[in-house]
């Protein structure tokens, strides 16, 4: 793929990380129960600096879908507190809301692009995080830096040639790279992905994922990914975080781990 | 394996529970009484047959002497209900978007604009036209106005039902980046719910095609007076004439309705 020869180039070294970096999100006491499931999130605590990959693990229903959901308030955790970049999600008003969502990626096991849209409006819907109005909401009203900027977002990926094409003709793995070509229109500065690479072959799994990891590095994001495919964990993450039934118990660098390890969280 | 030698087939009909029973009997109950209301007679029915054949023998052949005043007034009915149904469209879009449960700014605004659709629904357009007959007076004008709030009732509520059943992914993918309400809206609940909206649209022109013809009656514009005119008159080869026009257009609204339908979505 010519766009990720042309990334490998230009990669920039990681960054040294030390315990004075800046915090983006810390979370606190989190809690979280849905009526008639009971608790999935039980006195959640962690702290996620600038700049590292962190990979979550933990079995099906383990609750880490709900802490990414409740680190961008999509849904209302029961009690605890999330910052986001030092502010408290939980008492921010909605235009701080808005603001601070602004800084956060967030990609999908399911891609959620609109489907009868092109691929260029979808990449330009990023920029929605930094102005609002008719002009971003189609490619045909854009201005022309945003759409330069979306044609490059989706150069990234490899993708510019596909961009007058509907985003429901697109296969799975083409989709999951518009969607990360979104997140980078955004300039986010963490990005937060669910299982970004789980409806795909796992061919496809493994290039995105390989895509989306170096662009989030190139671009020195922090990074917090959902898998179950542990081996993508202990490669691409810095650090891996396990739940289990809704309660943290694993914390560790990935150099310190193996896959047996990590398998011990789907015992 | 077939393990199932001994249990038996379920019934084919279950026992109604005594409360849905009585329901049902309930209904029936009703159902006769109302046949009486409804004041259905076989006795006047057969006895009428003759009258029914006379009449209809009178329409044929058609009268086609007044076709160009028959076609301008027929072009009259379909201006206003292609006027009345896109003013009604424009206008229901945003009141929609207040009415649906997920993209309302407000419960207040929810329910007022689920209310107001309500109403603008279950007011009958003859109703419709009556006030505006006498609010703006004879003419196209008030038939236009009608269709234009009929519409409103019926799009608006259609569409703010295909607007709350959008599938929620994209729009909670914009919600997530910060992505204001009416950004959320504009670029990932209206084009998910174009196709339904153009359905409803296309129906909804073939409806007040329909309703533009009886509007008439009351002075509210279009064909609709001529026909009363011609029925009054005696005239029944010229009422075939204009029933026979206005079938044509119906059916050619609702051709061009599904063959839209069939290109769009």
């Amino acid at each position: 793929m010519p766009a990720i020869v042309r990334l490998a180039e230009t990669s920039a070294p990681k960054a040294a990380r030390t315990s004075d970096l800046p915090i983006d999100l810390a979370v606190g006491g989190l809690c979280k129960a849905f009526r008639g499931a009971g608790p999935v999130l039980c006195d959640i605590d962690l702290e996620i600096r600038r700049g590292e990959a962190v990979a979550l693990i933990g079995a099906n229903g383990s609750g880490k879908s709900t802490l990414l959901r409740c680190a961008l308030r999509l849904i209302e955790p029961d009690s605890g507190s999330v910052q986001l970049f030092g502010s408290d999600v939980g008492k921010a008003s909605r235009a701080r809301l808005c603001r601070l969502r602004a800084r956060v990626g967030l990609v999908s096991q399911r891609h959620n692009l609109v489907p009868r849209l092109s691929v260029l409006s979808n990449v330009l819907h990023g920029a929605q995080a930094r102005r609002s109005g008719p002009r971003i909401w189609y490619q045909s009203l854009a201005p022309h830096t945003e759409r330069a900027e979306a044609m490059d977002c989706l150069d990234r990926v490899g993708l510019a040639h596909l961009a007058g094409r509907r985003a429901d003709q697109l296969s799975g793995g083409q989709s999951q790279r518009v969607a990360i070509a979104r997140a980078l229109m955004q300039a986010p500065d963490l990005v937060l992905a669910d299982e970004p690479v789980a409806s795909l072959d796992p061919a496809a799994g493994e290039e995105v994922m390989r895509l989306f990891v170096d662009l989030t590095r190139w671009r020195g994001l922090t990074l917090v990914f959902v898998s179950h495919d542990l081996d993508h964990a202990l490669t691409y993450a810095d650090r891996v975080i396990g739940l289990r039934g809704g309660r943290l118990t694993l914390d560790q660098p990935a150099a310190r781990l193996d896959v047996d390890a990590l398998r011990g969280i789907y015992g | 394996m077939a393990t199932n030698d001994h249990v038996a087939a379920p019934a084919r009909f279950g026992r109604p529970a005594p409360a849905r029973f009585l329901a049902y009997l309930l209904a029936v109950l009703f159902f006769v009484v109302s046949v009486d209301g409804a004041g259905l007679s076989l006795t006047d029915f057969f006895s009428g047959l003759p009258h029914m054949a006379r009449l209809a023998g009178e329409m044929v052949p058609p009268d086609f002497d007044r076709l160009d005043s028959v076609a301008m007034a027929l072009l009259e009915t379909f201006q206003m209900a292609l006027v009345g149904t896109v003013l009604g469209v424009l206008a229901s879009l945003p009141l929609a978007v207040a009415a649906t449960r997920t993209h309302a700014p407000h419960a207040l605004v929810y329910h007022a604009a689920r209310t107001l659709i309500a109403f603008f629904r279950t007011v009958p357009d003859l109703v419709w036209a009556l006030f505006f007959v006498a609010s703006v007076g004879l003419g196209p004008f008030a038939g236009t106005l009608a269709i234009m709030v009929d519409t409103i009732g019926f799009c608006g509520r259609f569409f703010a039902e295909a607007m709350e059943e959008v599938e929620p992914g994209p729009s909670e993918a914009l919600t997530a980046i910060g992505a204001r309400r009416l950004d959320v809206v504009a670029c990932a609940v209206l084009p998910a719910a174009l196709p339904s909206f153009i359905n409803t649209s296309m129906f909804s022109l073939e409806k007040a095609t329909r309703s533009s013809v009886v509007l008439g009656l009351v002075g509210a514009g279009g064909i609709g007076i001529e026909l009363k005119v011609a029925m009054d008159m005696f005239q029944y080869a010229e009422a075939a004439t204009i029933i026979l026009t206005i079938f044509l257009l119906v059916l050619g609204v609702e051709r061009a309705g599904a063959a839209v339908r069939r290109r769009i979505i």
